[in-house]
């Protein structure tokens, strides 16, 4: 049976380009791995943050949009997105929160400690420590590389239907299910990171789209042959996914799951060093080649942004 | 706006407004419009808004997510350019039934939700909920027919319901045809709409 080995990004809504960057470049550490624009919106950023080489399963996505209204987290939806942290690193991260007057709670899932809270816009966030995956090599501020985030843990998903979620997650992904706790249903893939994915099976709000919330995840497919086999299994079982479209940095499909959560499948190639050295990855606005003619006049519109270490953040 | 006018064989019959997808034009809908209605005027509009190359009505950040400002912008632009082209081309405009599809559908929904007057029905093949949160006008007298598909990617049947119940707690009469298929524009779903359409006007 065909199976992803996982999360290959997270798309989300928010408000402020600038906002995000020290939240995510700034707080959390991680990399913005590329600066690039909304192929359909040329004048709203895409901003991706990842581990030092933005691999698949450590990326995640932004669409900032001043314009954009406030969003509700509820069903149809991403609820939660994970971040895995290395073994001995909670304490650390509980004080680098508590340093930028975030407030987080500690919870307990299936064994594991979770830190959640919410970034600037609302989307909610957790950290959890784990062994697995490589270290990630970024290290920015007071976070070296030794605690810093190493890529997606997992996420919680909140369904209109758990179990024509649970269905599509086994069935469709080849997710093992490896069982129920409290009011959780847990799902896991072969990768090393985001691969842990729960269904929340207590009742929701309905969701609604709009900052701060999940706009889609995505799952890994191995290349470009491999997305066509699931894109035909996708018409088989009768998902209806789009044609294949060409995201520069990935190859991807999208499909509504019955739970109402938009899907994506994305290629692992040909990655984020397509049009940038590893070293120089985020540096420069990347433009498509479409694009390129107009540069001048979307640089003006687009709001100038920096990954800057935070006051209080010199190491 | 760029658009076709067809006149028709007999003006008592209503004028077909015709609102193409995200990347057509308003050639796409014109066979659909001769069968609802052969005898009837047609007025097929392009959409105003580029895209990635793609002709659309109104402009929005990702899928499912709209901008609204430019949706009520563009709704306002295409009510008044209605407005003209029946001062323009002599139509009635108190007679007018939309056909659209996908993003077309969304616009047409978008007259219903924002003018009471718009339009007097519309045949919607595979709408979303144009807008959250804001109170309809009274559209009593107003009639809509819903095409959706229970496995749209685009449009997920919560979405098609929740659009008929808005419609409905609006007082228009509402009926929904569902297809199994995904986002497409049917044969099936435009001879239903042809039936509905017979029946209703």
């Amino acid at each position: 049976m065909q199976k992803t080995t996982g999360i290959h990004h997270i798309t989300a809504m928010v408000n402020d380009a600038q906002r995000s960057i020290d939240f995510y470049a700034g707080i959390l550490g991680l990399r913005l791995v590329k600066k690039t624009i909304n192929f359909d919106r040329p004048e709203v950023y895409h901003l991706y943050f990842g581990n030092e080489t933005g691999q698949p399963g450590a990326v995640i996505t932004f669409f900032p949009w001043s314009n954009q209204l406030k969003g509700r987290i509820g069903t149809g939806q991403v609820g939660v997105t994970s971040f895995i942290i290395p073994n001995q690193s909670i304490k650390f991260w509980a004080n680098r929160l508590k340093k930028f007057r975030i407030r987080f709670i500690q919870s307990l899932r299936f064994g594991e400690k979770y830190l959640q809270f919410q970034d600037p816009d609302g989307l909610e966030i957790e950290l959890v420590e784990r062994n697995e995956g490589p270290k990630n090599n970024w290290s920015f501020g007071e976070v070296d590389s030794e605690v810093a985030i190493k890529g997606f843990g997992g996420a919680i998903l909140i369904s209109t239907q758990p179990n024509k979620t649970a269905d599509v997650l086994e069935n469709v992904l080849g997710l093992e299910c490896l069982g129920q706790e409290a009011s959780f249903l847990r799902f896991k893939s072969d990768g090393q990171f985001g691969n842990t994915i729960d269904i929340k099976l207590t009742p929701s709000v309905r969701g609604l789209k709009g900052a701060g919330t999940v706009h889609h995840i995505a799952w890994r497919a191995k290349d470009d042959q491999d997305l066509l086999r699931w894109r035909t299994l996708l018409q088989d079982k009768e998902y209806y996914p789009t044609e294949i479209r060409d995201r520069n940095y990935f190859n991807a499909v999208y499909f509504h799951e019955q739970g109402g959560i938009l899907f994506e499948i994305a290629t692992d190639p040909p990655g984020f060093s397509v049009d940038e050295a590893v070293a120089e990855l985020g540096n420069k606005l990347m433009l498509p080649s479409w694009l390129e003619p107009k540069r001048e006049e979307l640089e003006e519109a687009l709001p100038t942004v920096e990954v800057r270490v935070l006051e209080g953040d010199q190491s | 706006m760029k658009h076709i006018f067809n006149k028709g064989k007999d003006s008592t019959k209503p004028t077909l407004l015709l609102l193409h997808g995200t990347g057509g034009n308003e050639l796409d809908l014109l066979p659909i419009a001769g069968r609802i209605d052969d005898e009837a005027s047609v007025l097929s509009v392009r959409g105003n808004v580029l895209e990635n190359g793609m002709l659309r009505f109104f402009r929005r950040l990702a899928e499912g997510v709209f901008d609204e400002e430019d949706l009520i912008f563009r709704t306002k632009e295409l009510n008044e350019f209605l407005d003209e082209s029946a001062a323009k081309y002599n139509f009635d405009r108190d007679n007018m039934i939309a056909i659209g599809y996908s993003n077309g559908a969304n616009i047409a929904a978008s007259l219903l939700f924002h003018y009471q007057n718009a339009l007097k029905g519309a045949i919607l093949h595979h709408p979303m909920v144009p807008r959250k949160g804001i109170v309809l006008p009274d559209l009593s007298g107003k009639s809509v027919f819903i095409a959706a598909g229970k496995n749209d990617p685009i449009c997920s049947p919560m979405e098609s319901t929740e659009l008929q119940s808005l419609f409905e707690k609006a007082n228009a009469k509402i009926e929904v045809h569902w297809e199994n298929s995904g986002h497409q524009l049917t044969v099936d779903e435009v001879e239903a709409a042809a039936y509905w359409y017979r029946r209703v006007f």
